[in-house]
């Protein structure tokens, strides 16, 4: 028989428009605490989904037998889901939910951009993960909560009461693998951070805005606590994220939308004989593909019977007369060159044969 | 085995004999000191900019004139690609609005060779690889050279109406012939004056589509071009018989070792970009220009020879076969430049065929000396011939004379003492090889022709060529007689 | 905002008629401006390069013209400031660019040698966006050049520094070139006058190409009157330049003070939309000075004209992608070396050239490239007609038209040049009369409430440079002194 989930725990739904957002919940906590960011998000049009993680909401004994994996798959499979039906995904988090978006990021180089709030990045050290599993050894189930760590007053958050160990130190396994791949976050980060977290130190935030080789915008909050989204904060919290979403959203667009591929501007670049980096090739897809977009409507001119013109002003016939003229003085054309030999014009050895 | 049949177009690019560049003042000239035919527009300096040379697209017009093409309205377009002997890394050229379209070049053996099209373009610089093997791609470095930026060139582009190495020569021989007679070209291969590519191809005998073709470069100059079809055509047909495909690409002809060899493949072909030209105004051939273009351009080697052949007719036709064909000493005369010396011969009463043939043959040896024979002293020389009073030795060796140190031809032929034989001096010569050689006679009198040529050849001998071959054996038949 | 008007060192006409008379000596000029350059290029960043000692013989050369009885030039003595696109013999020439750092053209550009000829001492080559690519002078690779009415804005561009040296007093007279909005924007961000001729009026021989079948070169000055001479000592036919027109150079100041009455104007109601209150709020003012003045004001609607921003920005990069092929460090400039000359031509051209430059290249070769000619250039060059044909269509009824000429007033550094399309829309109304070959002149008409110029943009048609002149200096004498420059910071 399944526990009843607690009330105000149930996931959240909201179809909008083509953009998505997952949304996701910390450990031990559920929906309650995300409700209102995924309610100002589903109020700006976007299409949000807000599961509850498996052995969340009900009650502790449900989560003792869940790890990491469960959690994720979640995470992955309702990601999955969006973006079978939205243009552009965005995942945003809080604590550990924080994590799962930036796992995801790792996975989908096509999401269009995460939202972290107070995210465990950085992993906790290995004496302290000793001491747990010594009392995993001794018996132990769980530890008190890290739950309800909000300024506010009268605001509590609907998390277990106590945190059990074998899922923490699940969870701390996945925290590592998402520290190691941090160089994967491509996506544009809005990383929002209380200053006074007594969950998660900051150095998590410090790490992942370090690490993260795309765009981190990183925000401090400094009216809240751990569970900013329901703190003093959350409107900040929710307004940023919507701005957030609305400008990523436009930026990043799927492969088949976008006007230029990054092949394209490598093909492009290779005609032009301008050397390119990765970044660069990029950062030029965007760009060229938003004057393309721009310039479209000329595409879609109706212009049958409309001749083309390549001179303002017809004249014909502009000629001259095969008398000789001055010619340049060698040397001074030849001290011009980068590389002159034999009265000549020295060029590395040439590739190709002339067409 | 299957029977195929070779396609060949070819590609000529043609330098145009102005005195300065198509955009520029600067000397058009071959051979001199690298570097100094430049200035900023042949050398693309930034803010330059090109003006087209009127004497450029006269000659241009008048090449399409002399190919038979339509000379129509056209525009310049921008070539763009990266190639250092580029100075702007796009060549300014002409793509889909050429100024001379759809014309034809008629061969000596009378075959016709379709023109797509001629069009003006400018010629790139001169590279020169340094260190590795002197091919490209093994070179160290490479020198560039822009005194040949801008110099103006019409690539003539003909219709793959070719169908065989030989024709393919001929086909460039004729059109060199024909560049050089209307004054557009100095028609130097060796200089580069003329540049040949050619798309070859092969198909099974009676198909209707055309194979895959390859581009074959660096033919510099008939040979090469015979030769390097003959091998690509070879080529083509044996990987098709073993079963693979022709790979389309541009082959390199290596004079060396006799073949073609695939250049290191590009990652991907040109994308050339053409877009039409926005610093140039568009070519309208007007009257002042066809005019221009026309003006002082005689007949085309086509039409010279037709009326040589003409010419022919209006005499008798010979009493035996000269040395050479007909047609071949029509083609020789016309290709040196002779035929107006035969026409004056003929009119100042010379007969044809022999003015034909002696000019093929003889004068042919000097051929600017022969340009420069006075046909009233030619005529005279060969209706001395004609005549009998000169053997036909005699007769070259006068011409010999007449070409070296000019003179009169009766003058030379009495110094050289070829007076006519007395004709008593003649009987008694005969008479006395018939005496001599009495065995002979007796043959000659029964029937036997063979021998009346050995007892020829004793008169002409104790005459010491003098006697005049006719007569001679005129006297012969005479006394055989009764 | 802290500039305040300050006399510059003369007008174009008035030094000229002075030195030709012997009145003043070029040097005492010349000596002038180089002072009023040393006053505030440090602050304004104008030039690339300054030829002090060049000019010192320029201006004696012309003194002792003068003091030999013999003519020296209608433009006797003034001091001029080049932009540095413009091929100046033994002169550095960069475009504001890496790839041509210490370039030095063999070469004068025709409107250099008429300068010249014309008495004019040219004292140093100004700043630009990078080969003349931008609207703010922030796309030069030496730095950014300020607004003289307030130094944390962009002067404009890309001709920003010629427009800054005229604005701050330096030179009475500039010149710079316009391919969709060059000379005349920054003309209004800096509160001078500066006009665009005809296509083909002016050579382009020398001038460093940008977009071939736009580029046209123009004086920049603080009065119609000034620009009108400058616009004049340079036009006319130059048979080095195939798209020159040929005519003789446009007469202008005969009839410049002939007053607009009964000319017929048109304002674009187009172009009044999505520009800033001020920007919109001075035509409207203009037209009903020109109204004041005698001339018959309508509106008129020309909605193609909206056409022309895309097309231009599809056009312009195209003809660029191959104006810019040949800076392969192969003849001169840069040249960052590579094992083999392809990857020398893409290195050297990787560094050389900033972003903005390399977005309008691959734009360019993109819009040319196989599959893609049709539907981007072939397109934009009959959206183009589209363009003339509705000019035409609006000539018919109007003798000159009225626009803003740019949606803005100077804005802070940094404020668009992280956004292309943000700065390509500073062109909106610039560009159909580059695309038409039209003539067009901005005159500084108002001051924003932040004290800012506002100028307000004449467009003529082909050839109509002297009714566009006379209604330019027509709007001049019915604006605020305090509209203008020159100022300084």
């Amino acid at each position: 028989m399944a526990t009843p989930i607690l009330v105000g725990a149930e996931p959240f739904s909201a179809a909008g428009g083509p953009i998505g957002v997952v949304v996701l919940h910390g450990f031990t906590g559920n929906p309650q605490s995300m409700r209102p960011l995924a309610t100002a998000l589903a109020a700006a049009g976007f299409s949000v989904e807000l599961p509850l993680l498996p052995g969340h909401g009900t009650s502790v004994e449900d989560m003792v037998p869940t790890r990491w994996s469960d959690w994720s798959s979640v995470a992955e499979a309702t990601y999955g889901e969006l973006a079978g039906r939205c243009d552009r995904v965005i995942a945003a988090g809080l604590s550990m939910g924080g994590t799962l978006a930036i796992w995801l990021a790792e996975r989908h180089p096509d999401i269009a951009g995460i939202i972290v709030v107070n995210p465990l990045v950085d992993p906790p050290a290995s004496s302290f993960r000793d001491m747990l599993s010594g009392m995993l050894e001794e018996g132990a189930v769980s530890v008190p909560a890290i739950g309800s760590d909000i300024a506010m007053e009268g605001v509590p958050e609907s998390a277990y009461h106590a945190s059990p160990i074998e899922p923490m130190l699940s969870m701390f396994d996945g925290v590592d693998e998402t520290a190691a791949q941090l160089g994967e976050v491509r996506c544009p980060v809005l990383l929002l951070s209380s200053r006074t977290d007594h969950v998660v130190p900051s150095e998590s935030g410090d790490l992942l805005a370090a690490r993260a080789p795309g765009p981190v915008e990183r925000v401090w909050l400094e009216r809240s606590f751990h569970v900013a989204t329901l703190d003093h904060d959350a409107p900040e919290i929710e307004a940023r994220a919507v701005a957030f979403v609305n400008r990523v959203a436009a930026q990043a667009m799927s492969e088949t939308e976008r006007l230029i591929s990054p092949e394209e501007v490598r093909h492009v670049a290779r005609l032009a004989r301008l050397a390119l980096d990765d970044d660069e090739v990029g950062r030029y897809a965007v760009q060229l593909s938003a004057i393309l977009e721009h310039v479209d409507a000329v595409r879609r001119l109706d212009t049958a019977d409309v001749p083309p013109t390549a001179h303002p002003f017809p004249v014909e016939n502009v000629l001259r007369p095969d008398t000789e003229t001055l010619s340049l003085d060698r040397e001074t054309v030849l001290a011009q060159a980068p590389v002159a030999e034999d009265d000549r014009f020295r060029v590395p050895r040439i590739m190709g044969e002339a067409p | 085995m299957t029977e195929y049949e070779t396609v060949v177009g070819l590609e000529v690019h043609c330098e145009l004999a102005t005195a300065t560049k198509l955009f520029c003042g600067c000397r058009n000239a071959f051979g001199e000191a690298p570097n100094t035919n430049i200035c900023p527009v042949c050398l693309g300096l930034p803010g330059s900019l090109p003006v087209i040379n009127r004497r450029a697209v006269e000659l241009a017009l008048r090449i399409g004139t002399a190919l038979n093409c339509t000379a129509q309205r056209s525009i310049f377009h921008r070539k763009n690609y990266f190639y250092p002997d580029m100075p702007k890394d796009y060549q300014i050229s002409q793509y889909d609005e050429p100024i001379n379209v759809g014309g034809f070049l008629e061969l000596p053996d009378g075959s016709r060779v379709g023109i797509e099209r001629a069009h003006m373009e400018e010629d790139t610089g001169k590279t020169t690889h340094v260190g590795g093997g002197g091919r490209i791609h093994e070179a160290g470095y490479s020198l560039v050279d822009y005194n040949r930026a801008g110099v103006p060139l019409v690539e003539i582009v003909s219709r793959p109406d070719i169908s065989s190495a030989a024709q393919a020569r001929a086909y460039v021989d004729e059109l060199r012939s024909i560049l050089v007679a209307t004054g557009a070209s100095d028609g130097r291969m060796e200089e580069g004056s003329l540049r040949v590519d050619a798309n070859v191809s092969v198909r099974p005998a009676g198909a209707a589509e055309y194979g895959t073709r390859c581009e074959v470069k660096n033919l510099n100059s008939l040979r090469s071009l015979e030769r390097a079809i003959g091998y690509e055509v070879a080529r083509q047909i044996a990987l098709l018989e073993s079963g693979e495909r022709v790979a389309q690409e541009t082959r390199h002809w290596d004079e060396g070792d006799g073949r073609t060899h695939a250049l290191r493949s590009k990652e991907e072909a040109n994308d050339y970009r053409y877009f039409p030209e926005p610093d140039l105004a568009p070519l309208v051939p007007d009257a002042r220009l066809l005019a221009a273009a026309a003006e002082g351009v005689g007949p085309m080697p086509a039409e010279r020879r037709r009326q040589l052949s003409e010419l022919l007719k209006t005499g008798p036709e010979p009493a035996e076969r000269r040395d050479g064909s007909t047609t071949d000493q029509v083609v020789t005369v016309v290709e040196l430049g002779l035929d107006e010396l035969v026409h004056g011969a003929v009119t100042a009463g010379a007969d044809p065929h022999l003015s034909l043939a002696r000019a093929a043959n003889e004068a042919a040896a000097n051929p600017d000396a022969a340009k420069l024979l006075d046909p009233i002293a030619f005529a005279a020389l060969l209706k001395m011939e004609s005549s009998g009073q000169l053997s036909a030795t005699q007769s070259k060796e006068v011409l010999a004379e007449l070409m070296t140190h000019g003179g009169d031809p009766a003058q030379i032929a009495a110094r050289l003492g070829y007076e006519q034989m007395d004709g008593a001096a003649l009987d008694s010569m005969v008479d006395e090889v018939i005496a001599s050689n009495p065995e002979e006679w007796r043959r000659y009198r029964a029937g036997e022709e063979k021998v009346a040529q050995f007892l020829l050849g004793q008169v002409m001998r104790a005459s010491k060529g003098r006697a005049n071959g006719k007569l001679v054996a005129a006297a012969f038949v005479a006394r055989r007689g009764v | 905002m802290t500039a305040r008007q300050a006399p510059g060192i003369g007008t174009v006409t008035g030094i000229a008629a002075a030195v030709r008379s012997g009145e003043i000596s070029a040097r005492s000029v010349l000596q002038r401006s180089l002072e009023r350059v040393a006053d505030l290029e440090a602050d304004l960043h104008c030039f690339n390069v300054t030829t002090a000692e060049k000019a010192m013989a320029d201006a004696d050369a012309v003194d002792r013209l003068v003091g030999s009885g013999l003519d020296p030039g209608p433009l006797a003595g003034v001091p001029v400031a080049l932009k540095d696109n413009l091929c100046t013999e033994g002169i550095p020439t960069t475009c504001s660019s890496r790839i041509l750092a210490g370039w030095i053209p063999p070469y004068d550009a025709t409107v250099v040698s008429r300068l010249r000829s014309a008495g004019a001492v040219p004292v140093g080559k100004t700043n630009l966006d990078e080969f003349a690519m931008g609207s703010s002078t922030e796309n030069s690779a030496f730095g950014p050049t300020r607004n003289p009415w307030d130094t944390t804005r962009v002067p404009g561009g890309s001709s920003g520094g010629s427009a800054a040296a005229v604005a701050s007093g330096m030179v009475p007279l500039a010149f710079g070139s316009d391919t969709g909005g060059s000379i005349r924007q920054p003309a209004s961000l800096c509160g001078i006058v500066g006009v665009k001729p005809t296509y083909g009026v002016v050579s382009r021989y020398g001038l460093i190409a940008f977009a071939s079948s736009l580029d046209q070169i123009g004086p920049f000055a603080a009065t119609v009157a000034d620009a009108a001479l400058g616009l004049e000592v340079v036009a006319g036919h130059d048979p080095m330049d195939s798209t020159s027109l040929d005519l003789p150079a446009p007469q202008l100041l005969a009839s410049l003070s002939d007053g607009v009455s009964g000319t017929r104007i048109g304002i674009v109601e187009d172009f009044l939309s999505d520009v800033s209150p001020e920007c919109g709020e001075a035509v409207v003012a203009a037209g009903e000075a020109l109204a004041a003045a005698g001339a018959k004001v309508d509106r008129v609607t020309i909605p193609e004209l909206l056409l022309g921003l895309p097309a231009y920005y599809i056009i312009a990069p195209a003809e660029a992608s191959s104006n810019l092929s040949r800076y392969d460090g192969v003849r001169y400039g840069l040249r960052v070396d590579g094992p083999d000359a392809e990857t020398m031509n893409a290195r050297t051209r990787g560094e050389g050239f900033g972003p903005e430059v390399k977005r309008r290249i691959m734009i360019g070769t993109y819009a040319l490239s196989a599959g893609y000619y049709d539907a981007y250039y072939g397109q934009a060059q009959k959206a183009r007609t589209l363009v003339i044909r509705a000019f035409e269509a609006a000539y018919r009824n109007f003798d000159v038209l009225l626009t803003p000429t740019t949606p803005s007033v100077a804005f802070p550094f940094g404020s668009k040049v992280d956004d292309p399309i943000q700065m390509y829309m500073c062109d909106v109304c610039s560009i159909p009369s580059s695309l038409a070959g039209h003539p067009a002149v901005s005159v500084p008409f108002a001051l924003s409430p932040e004290g800012l110029p506002v100028g307000v943009q004449v467009l003529a048609p082909a050839l109509g440079e002297t009714v566009m002149m006379r209604v330019a200096a027509s709007l001049e004498a019915a604006a605020p002194g305090q509209a203008r420059g020159p100022v300084t910071p």
